[in-house]
């Protein structure tokens, strides 16, 4: 009889401690989730004003740039290219204002988000017509950006430039 | 046997008191590393924000912002002329007295360059005091370099480094 009291008192003991043991794990496991899931947001204050600079300031920079073109602003070329296309660069009697233009920016872009490993993406369209699209890296369509855009009055109507800038 | 049910009794809370303390040493040990990771975080925080008000401040700034030639009063948006940063860049590498008092108290620890992007060629570095820490917080903003011998614009990168 007392045998049999003592084996059920064990056996309860051992019970006792294997819901401690699981009410422990549980507890570890909602202390890990609290940490990393929860409190472990990332600090993206910095990243996010720069972003947002980069995007606005780029694009009115680079369109007030003065291009190697007869001293025309790239605002200057765009208006050209998209228009009626009369700019000689070279005076060689080729109207290439718009070869000019993808130099240019090519090399602004190259020198600047491509090295500092910034994924971009960069248009200019006119309704439905994509005049210039640039871009780098990879980026997800759907994942945060910040966007620089400035509009350009033209023969043929208004050409508009964007530029995306993903985190 | 009356000796063994109290010996397992007191296995039994020697086993509790175990588990407790091994609990709440978890939890101490927990709470202590959530809130160095927290300071660490703030300090991080407030070092990126450094960066960016010591960038907003060289933005704004008269010495080296760009004037329109017909009125003094107007201010070009995000440009530097280029003979306002060469001259204030001559002043604050002339004059230690600026550089340590006035300088110091607007900039701190940190490095500001002027570079000129497009077309390729110089770099101005206008204020650098270093606090000896290589760690530091860095950013780049676009901004128009006005020429007005040539009436030029170039395309330049203002470069900020806060050091710690």
């Amino acid at each position: 009889m007392f045998i049999n009291k003592m084996k059920k008192n064990k056996k309860s003991q051992a019970e006792i401690i294997g819901l401690a043991i699981i009410v422990i794990l549980i507890t570890m496991g909602l202390l890990f989730f609290v940490k990393f899931g929860i409190l472990d947001k990332k600090d993206n204050s910095k990243e996010s004003f720069v972003n947002s600079e980069l995007a606005s300031n780029m694009v009115t920079v680079l369109l007030k740039t003065t291009t190697d073109c007869k001293k025309s602003s790239v605002s200057d070329l765009f208006q050209d290219c998209a228009g009626f296309k009369r700019f000689d660069c070279n005076d060689d009697g080729v109207y290439d204002s718009c070869d000019n233009l993808n130099k240019t920016i090519d090399r602004i872009l190259n020198q600047t988000l491509k090295k500092w490993k910034k994924p971009y993406k960069f248009m200019v369209y006119r309704g439905s017509d994509i005049k210039m699209e640039k871009s780098y890296g990879n980026y997800n369509k759907n994942s945060a950006k910040k966007q620089g855009i400035a509009v350009i009055p033209t023969d043929m109507g208004n050409l508009f430039i964007t530029l995306d800038i993903y985190n | 046997m009356k000796t063994k049910k109290a010996q397992i009794k007191m296995f039994e809370t020697i086993a509790v008191l175990l588990i407790f303390f091994v609990l709440i040493a978890f939890g101490l040990i927990f709470y202590s590393k959530v809130q160095r990771d927290s300071i660490q975080g703030t300090g991080k925080e407030y070092f990126n924000l450094k960066a960016i008000q010591t960038a907003q401040l060289v933005s704004f700034l008269p010495e080296l912002q760009c004037t329109s030639p017909t009125s003094a009063n107007i201010i070009g948006d995000d440009c530097f002329d280029v003979f306002k940063i060469i001259a204030l860049k001559d002043i604050i590498e002339d004059n230690s007295k600026l550089k340590d008092g006035y300088y110091f108290d607007l900039f701190g620890f940190s490095k500001i360059t002027v570079e000129q992007i497009y077309p390729l060629g110089k770099k101005w570095v206008i204020y650098n005091k270093s606090s000896g820490k290589s760690s530091k917080s860095s950013l780049q903003i676009p901004v128009l370099i006005y020429n007005a011998s040539s009436r030029e614009n170039y395309f330049g990168v203002l470069n900020i480094d806060v050091y710690k």
